[in-house]
């Protein structure tokens, strides 16, 4: 990320929750330069083949 | 619906439960039973939406870190975030979204994984052991949920985690020796298979059939049929028979059914069936050393997963069988020699090695190919199905 990118990033995360701020500039430095925000939604109870479509294995623990 | 201007507060609608994952910010909303996943900058946004500020104050902040141009992305992101619920104006409500607890992290995690969202639900858990870190139950889900994902290294991190905390448990320690990639044991304990079927047997139907689409009992039928022809009254021996799946396929060739199984819980299930005419709980290679009967037909279906090496089970198997009998079994479809140890904990063999353990018991080859057996994290396992005849 460029100087002034990284300027630009502490300065709207002086803005957050201090707690917040080391977890968030470590995403966003390591995420692709210049990402936009994006949102995904999804309904947790669909079995629409998943969002991996990948089914649990043979064996669960239940004990 | 409120449609955000440049002036509007945005906040985070206080009934939605946030948390930080590894990639972003999940939200989730209990009123619609909804999940947003929030890429970083938009978990950024999300923080900034607090109620004290317009969104133009937001764009000013967080528009120098977007593309040239798209500082209107800002807005964007607010509306789509009004619409969806995830925001309301701060004029709306008050109070303020709370963070998940483990517990709740946990939950959802469990569900996301019920429905099929695995990668989600990875991440909810992984978020939960973090908050929660000497849950060591959620260390196991958390095991379970890398290997869904094909996260092996972390699979076993997570699984050791576990296994220090019960160090009795058979299986989990049988697991990591797999994980591991330790030299295996010639076969599973009886302490692991029994622990695996306790508390299995609840709901090993369900699960087989419907989720997992187990066709083993009906591939094994046809191989057998492929040897005996329309031969039936036999005398059958359902060696590891477990709730008796394989026993609705073998009794209109038996005259009479003997199942045997380590497992008193899954005994249990296959008595229920009524189709058994002897149901025995006893360690299955053992009980072929120990037993003075003889059988036409016996078979060992989805079974052998917990043996490697397979020449001595093999031997005891044809030591018990009729002049024309038959020794019937399945297996996983291995592409190691002679067998592996497999990440589930089960083994895989190669069909060179059950050539060699048919030879060295005196058995000639009747039968041996592959087919579908079921289905395991998503992916279809190829079983080897073999009929030796004596």
């Amino acid at each position: 990320m460029a100087h002034d990118s990284l300027k630009s990033l502490d300065n709207a995360l002086a803005h957050v929750k201090q707690d917040r701020r080391g977890f968030l500039k470590t995403l966003i430095v390591g995420s692709a330069a210049a990402a936009i925000p994006v949102m995904t939604s999804q309904a947790v109870a669909q079995d629409d083949g998943g969002d991996e479509g990948k089914k649990k294995k043979k064996k669960k623990k239940e004990e | 619906m409120v449609i955000p201007n440049s002036m509007a507060h945005p906040k985070i609608h206080p009934a939605i439960l946030l948390s930080p994952i590894e990639d972003g910010y999940v939200a989730y909303d209990p009123t619609t039973d909804r999940l947003h996943h929030l890429n970083p900058i938009a978990a950024l946004l999300a923080e900034l939406c607090d109620g004290s500020r317009s969104v133009e104050d937001i764009r000013n902040l967080v528009g120098p870190l977007l593309p040239p141009g798209q500082a209107e992305m800002v807005d964007r992101w607010a509306e789509e975030g009004l619409k969806s619920g995830l925001l309301i104006q701060d004029t709306e409500s008050s109070g303020s979204a709370r963070e998940f607890t483990a517990t709740e992290l946990a939950d959802l995690a469990k569900r996301l994984s019920e429905y099929g969202k695995v990668q989600t639900a990875y991440l909810c858990q992984k978020r939960a052991v973090a908050l929660e870190p000497e849950n060591w139950d959620a260390w196991y889900d958390l095991g379970d949920l890398c290997q869904s994902v094909g996260k092996r290294d972390e699979a076993r991190e997570a699984y050791q985690k576990y296994a220090d905390a019960h160090q009795e448990d058979a299986e989990i320690q049988h697991l990591l020796v797999a994980l591991r990639d330790d030299a295996p044991p010639p076969r599973a304990s009886d302490r692991v298979i029994q622990q695996i079927y306790k508390g299995f047997a609840r709901s090993y139907e369900e699960r087989m059939r419907d989720d997992l689409e187990y066709q083993g009992p009906e591939r094994m039928i046809e191989a057998i049929r492929s040897v005996i022809g329309t031969r039936s009254g036999l005398k059958v021996l359902d060696l590891g028979c477990g709730s008796g799946f394989a026993g609705t396929v073998l009794r209109p060739i038996a005259a009479d059914l003997t199942g045997v199984d380590l497992s008193p819980e899954m005994l249990e299930l296959a008595r229920k069936r009524g189709i058994y005419d002897r149901l025995e709980v006893a360690e299955i290679t053992g009980w072929l050393k120990d037993s003075p009967e003889r059988f036409d037909v016996i078979c060992s279906c989805d079974v052998l997963i917990y043996f490697g090496d397979l020449h001595e089970i093999v031997a005891a198997a044809a030591s018990r069988l009729k002049p024309d009998g038959i020794f019937a079994l399945s297996m996983e479809r291995g592409e190691r020699y002679p067998f592996q140890l497999t990440d589930t904990g089960r083994y895989a063999h190669h069909p060179d090695h059950v050539r060699e353990a048919a030879t060295a018991a005196g058995l000639a080859v009747g039968y041996i190919g592959e087919a579908f057996l079921r289905m395991e994290y998503g992916v279809p396992v190829t079983g080897l199905f073999a009929v030796l005849k004596k």
